[in-house]
């Protein structure tokens, strides 16, 4: 006849390693995924000092649209044509001007930018600038017109559909 | 006689409305004053503007009653805020969901001040996001009415103008100055967006809600902050009494200047011009007074 013989204290140690150990990996998987989060959502939030700018901006965009409607302002439009016609913020703020109706400036460490979308709607979009190759100037105003993902859209966060 | 004048009245007031509903006419509700005003400067004699609720009400915390479901029944849009302002209508029209109701949604295209994840509302306090909420009114009502798109365009490109036009004075005032050391206290959030068109920042807000007091430790907390930071000018609501304001005042020896807020009063097309004319006054005294104190 087999006879189990189980040790009446044995399995104590053993739970608490077992607790302590879960409670670690939930500590380390919580305090990972805040981490994340606040990273994710810091270099999405747009500044608070460029959001007026940015609402200039979007407003020029429509603006320029009516201008071109009642043919006071014609196609291509240009940057001096936009200060000529004094429409905010081009005279206030230094930009530089792509080739194909984009116009970009360095504000409070972002860039923000004016383009015409593919669709012909134009769109307000700011990045961080932060880096080297950022440094914004009227001969390379080319690669701060491109379309690629690391420019947000200034509205991205509005959310009530 | 005099019943027969009367019924005769009555009856050709009803075959007005009546011609007046069938006259094509877009019914477009509103939420908030300031929508009022950009909807009726909008539209003009081309669309009926309705408020969706009566004056005298606090848009924070109000509730539908038989007759504002009504309204919203008739409606062929509805202007909201949509950010945090007007939650009331937002609730009331996901439970009723009206037929053929189009939602304008103004803040759409206005890049939003952030707090806490949560969109600051009071867009409809600046000058430039309110041009901004004017022209997507428009363009949405343009579409809603393409025969009248053109005179929406219009109209909202002259009246953005008109409240551009306000501001220039000021901007006149600030050019050469530098006004990013003058500090800046408020009794509730609702500022930050006029004040950043004009290069200011909110260095303390004294409210912990719209409305709501700060409790006696709050207070201290904030009149030690405007001691240690400061601050040069409060900013407080207009018609809006508050007793705790008198105390920071007397503590703190700092400078009072009121703001509207812009939701109250009569619903009117001139308000928004008006209260942000008051606004940029009272924002162009305050700026002096800090310079003056600076130098």
């Amino acid at each position: 006849m087999i006879k189990e013989i189980v040790p009446e204290h044995s399995n104590k140690a053993e739970n608490q390693a077992f607790f302590i150990g879960v409670l670690v990996i939930v500590m380390v998987a919580t305090g990972l995924l805040s981490l994340t989060q606040r990273a994710a959502h810091s270099s999405h939030e747009m500044p608070h000092e460029i959001s007026n700018l940015a609402t200039q901006l979007s407003v020029a965009g429509d603006e320029i649209a009516m201008l071109q409607e009642m043919e006071l302002v014609s196609a291509p439009v240009t940057l001096s044509a936009l200060i000529d016609k004094d429409i905010a913020p081009f005279s206030a703020f230094n930009f530089v001007e792509g080739s194909a109706a984009c116009f970009v400036v360095n504000h409070a460490q972002a860039l923000v930018r004016l383009k015409k979308s593919a669709s012909g709607e134009w769109v307000v979009q700011w990045k961080p600038a932060g880096h080297a190759g950022d440094t914004l100037k009227a001969d390379n105003s080319e690669q701060f017109c491109l379309s690629d993902s690391t420019w947000l859209d200034t509205t991205s966060h509005t959310e009530h559909h | 006689m005099k019943r027969f004048l009367l019924l005769s009245m009555s009856l050709i007031f009803s075959l007005s409305a009546f011609a007046t509903d069938r006259s094509g006419k877009l019914k477009i509700g509103i939420s908030l004053h300031p929508y009022y005003s950009y909807v009726a400067n909008i539209v003009g004699d081309k669309a009926t503007v309705l408020p969706l609720i009566e004056t005298g009400f606090n848009p924070h915390n109000y509730a539908l009653n038989p007759s504002d479901i009504a309204r919203l029944n008739e409606l062929d849009a509805l202007v909201v805020n949509g950010i945090g302002h007007d939650e009331f209508v937002l609730k009331a029209v996901s439970r009723i969901k009206p037929a053929n109701l189009t939602m304008i949604y103004a803040n759409e295209d206005v890049p939003l001040l952030m707090h806490n994840n949560m969109p600051n509302p009071h867009t409809f306090v600046s000058v430039d996001a309110a041009i901004r909420q004017v022209y997507s009114i428009a363009k949405a009502l343009g579409k809603l009415d393409p025969a009248n798109a053109k005179t929406f365009s219009k109209n909202a490109f002259m009246y953005a103008k008109k409240l551009r036009g306000l501001k220039q004075g000021l901007q006149h005032t600030l050019i050469n100055k530098d006004v990013s050391d003058i500090k800046i206290a408020s009794t509730h959030n609702a500022y930050g967006y006029l004040l950043q068109e004009f290069g200011l920042t909110v260095s303390a807000v004294v409210e912990p809600a719209h409305g709501v007091k700060p409790s006696a430790s709050q207070l201290q907390d904030t009149i030690d902050e405007i001691r240690n930071v400061d601050i040069d000018v409060l900013f407080t609501e207009l018609n809006m009494t508050n007793d705790y304001i008198d105390v920071i005042e007397k503590e703190t020896g700092i400078k009072v200047y009121h703001f509207s807020h812009m939701t109250h009063g009569e619903y009117d097309p001139g308000m928004v011009e008006n209260e942000m004319r008051h606004n940029i006054e009272a924002l162009t005294e305050a700026i002096q007074f800090a310079v003056k104190e600076a130098d």
